[in-house]
């Protein structure tokens, strides 16, 4: 049914003809799509790595967002961007004046990434909001029944295989992820990845925010269901971690009725889980956080056990910092498979004290007004992956999908920041649209 | 055209129904980072020149520095295993680990030491000088060195390698010897009691077989611990180099010009971000063509659309 002008002054966006970006609903929905669609693809450097598309898409509908006046800076957040990013800036030049070596792609990637932070969608209303949100769940739904034949298919013979590897160069294919990856060590069956995400995990952690969002927004419980049991061919914790602290949220809120959608899905979840192997698999991911080696520990305590003394005992690197990219060089150089460098340990090493601290400010004080409310329930499971869980600094699609979620989707009327003056007349010089 | 109250009253509850930003805050609006950027274009250029001039010259009066590196081989498992042999792919159950700790010894004053007094250095001036990369899913060791001159570098390193090599070499030897050493004892005893049995003179059937056994199993410990001794001479050790230590034909310091390249890269950013300080500081705050449309649909709200630039305060 085509919309009626009505609808299009509702959603607080002026068509545009010719352009297919020409709101705050269009232009986040092409954002958040980019982010999670393109993120195996690359751009190569030549000797320098890859850029990802994931990356160099959003930021060029940034550029058209500020351009356009689709997206504005917000002056608060900016100025602890400008003053975090540029300690570290200068920090890094430091380093290279002292002889070391840290990696400019890494903090040009940080200064690109984080420049997402520092803006709004002015003309953002509740209603592109909400659209937005069920773009989000219609597409991991696809997704998630896309992970479901990974599997089935497996299960019925034909063995695994990376498609998308068979399809595409393998040049323009990020490098340096555990794509296709066996439930264990020498089984025929592999991890669903549901062939557009990075890893399986990748693919709980959108399976999971899509299912605390289908919570959100009272989706049917067969939406739900299907969104969980997504989760399991994933076997992985990311998802799960999202949808605990999502449900978490909603049980403390006005929302906790809706929750009554659960109890079906989760029964039929964990029957399967219990007569198949993925049960006990779960179990054992769940309580091995003590146990040295295992994949909780090494993103939950070891990085903070191997890097917290080697910069602690180090004054200059604890005051200036090692450089750029040397806390991966360093968990790198302990041979550790599996070793990832969580944000707070990987800035203090890179950066000091000083950067650490004043980038943190600003990422805190960007993450946690749009995580620490019941209006967003996903908030508090998106920001513990990205803080403790993932190596996010720098892992563009976390990093760009917890900005989404708790910086960008967010209305003016939620910003703490905005002091909302109510409505007024137009600003000064307004020139009057025909 | 003037509103009625009562419509400016209803536009008000239907903004707030949809939540719409009906005025947004002049103070967030006032900063168009693209033309803050082109506003300051000069103090990016000066930062960017400034940066890429002190690095350049930087680099220009640091003393070179030269880099050489070895690669080994490193074969795990047990020395008495590896005697006459060159195993090409035998698992040790973590190859990871074995190489990790390898590359600990490197970096022992087992291995130090005989290097730095090689070299005429001191330990902690060599361990400050070299670096170990252990390989993924590889049992290959790359050892680098770093001096002021490309033979010293090259000189360190394969002091290194000799130094590590040598070692390895002498704990297979001690292993060895030490397992010879330890059959001397049950060699000796079989030998006792064969003597006595000769010196008894006993000439029964039973006296005979049980003197027949004692000399095959004295023949087999002395033939095991001959085996073993020539094994520690002959033994090579665990590992190969692969590659000796190369003079490098350039210093591995940067160059000037690749410090003017990072100096300015890294400045530009931080002249851009210097220019946007300065707006958000008010300095820069322009004057210009306001470009906010107002438009207004059937129901009479307004949407605004578009930039909106402050003027000079």
């Amino acid at each position: 049914m085509p919309r009626s002008h009505d609808d299009e002054a509702a959603n607080g966006a002026v068509s545009r003809p010719g352009q297919v970006v020409d709101s705050p609903r269009s232009l986040l929905i092409v954002l958040v799509l980019s982010v999670v669609l393109f993120q195996r693809i690359g751009v190569p450097l030549g000797g320098f790595g890859q850029v990802p598309v994931a990356l160099l898409a959003p930021l060029t509908l940034l550029g058209y967002g500020l351009a356009s006046g689709l997206v504005v800076p917000d002056r608060t957040r900016m100025r602890l961007y400008v003053t975090g990013t540029g300690t570290l800036v200068l920090l890094t030049l430091i380093a290279l004046a002292r002889g070391q070596r840290p990696s400019l792609l890494s903090v040009m990637f940080l200064v690109a990434i984080y420049a997402f932070a520092t803006v709004r969608v002015p003309a953002l209303t509740t209603a592109d909001v909400e659209a937005v949100l069920d773009v989000v769940v219609r597409v991991m739904l696809i997704a998630g029944c896309v992970g479901l034949l990974q599997m089935a298919v497996q299960l019925l013979g034909v063995p695994y295989e990376d498609w998308p590897a068979r399809a595409v160069p393998a040049s323009i294919l990020i490098e340096g992820y555990n794509t296709g990856d066996p439930i264990h060590y020498g089984s025929p069956y592999y991890r669903s990845n549901g062939i557009a995400f990075l890893e399986p995990s990748f693919l709980s952690y959108f399976l999971g925010l899509a299912c605390v969002i289908a919570l959100h927004r009272s989706r049917s419980m067969l939406v739900i269901s299907v969104l969980l049991l997504s989760l399991l061919p994933t076997l992985a914790g990311n998802g799960v971690v999202v949808l605990l602290a999502g449900v978490a949220v909603m049980l403390l809120s006005k929302r906790r009725r809706r929750l009554k959608v659960l109890v079906p899905p989760v029964g039929l979840a964990v029957c399967l889980a219990v007569i198949t192997p993925l049960g006990s698999t779960f179990v054992g991911r769940a309580t091995e956080v003590s146990e040295q080696g295992s994949s909780s520990s090494l993103r939950l305590v070891e990085p903070y056990v191997r890097v917290m003394p080697a910069t602690l005992d180090d004054l200059p690197a604890l005051l200036l910092g090692a450089g750029a990219g040397a806390a991966t060089d360093f968990l790198d150089s302990l041979g550790i498979d599996g070793l990832l460098a969580p944000v707070v340990p990987k800035l203090l090493m890179e950066y000091g004290v000083v950067g650490a601290l004043l980038f943190l400010l600003f990422l805190l004080w960007c993450l946690c007004a749009g995580a620490l409310t019941a209006e967003r329930p996903w908030g508090v499971g998106l920001l513990f992956n990205y803080l403790l869980l993932n190596a996010a600094l720098l892992q563009e699609t976390i990093a760009l999908t917890t900005i989404f979620f708790l910086v960008l989707l967010r209305t003016d009327r939620e910003d703490p920041s905005l002091m909302y003056r109510g409505p007024a007349g137009p600003p000064e010089g307004a020139v009057e649209a025909p | 055209m003037s509103q009625p109250e009562g419509a400016e009253a209803k536009e008000a509850v239907s903004d707030e129904r949809l939540n719409r930003p009906t005025a947004v805050d002049g103070q967030n609006m006032s900063l168009d980072p693209l033309e803050a950027v082109a506003a300051s274009w000069r103090l990016i250029v000066v930062i960017a020149l400034l940066g890429a001039l002190c690095l350049a010259l930087l680099y220009a009066l640091t003393s070179d520095r030269y880099s050489s590196s070895t690669t080994i081989l490193f074969r795990s498992g047990d020395p008495s295993s590896l005697v006459g042999t060159l195993p090409t792919g035998f698992g040790s159950g973590n190859s990871d680990r074995a190489l990790n700790t390898q590359a600990d010894v490197i970096l022992s004053d087992a291995v130090v030491e005989p290097a730095a007094r090689a070299v005429g250095s001191t330990a902690s001036a060599v361990r400050r000088s070299i670096e170990v990369e252990t390989g993924i899913d590889s049992d290959v060791l790359t050892l680098s060195g770093q001096a002021n001159t490309a033979s010293g570098a090259q000189r360190l390193t394969a002091a290194l390698a000799d130094a590590y090599v040598s070692l390895n070499r002498q704990e297979g030897v001690r292993f060895l010897e030490t397992q010879a050493e330890a059959l001397q004892a049950p060699i000796a005893s079989l030998t006792a009691r064969l003597d006595a049995l000769t010196v008894a003179g006993s000439v029964t059937p039973a006296d005979e077989s049980r003197r027949a056994a004692l000399v095959v199993q004295l023949t087999e410990l002395t033939q095991e611990q001959e085996r073993l001794r020539t094994n520690a001479e002959i033994y090579a050790g665990q590992v190969v180099v692969l590659s000796a230590a190369d003079k490098p034909d350039i210093p591995s310091s940067p160059s000037p010009t690749l410090g003017a390249v990072q100096g300015a890269a890294l400045s530009i950013v931080l002249g851009v971000l210097l220019a946007l300080a300065r707006a958000l500081g008010g300095k820069r705050l322009r004057s210009g063509p306001r470009s906010v449309r107002r438009s207004r649909d059937s129901d009479g709200r307004r949407a605004y659309v578009g930039r909106v630039h402050a003027t000079k305060s």
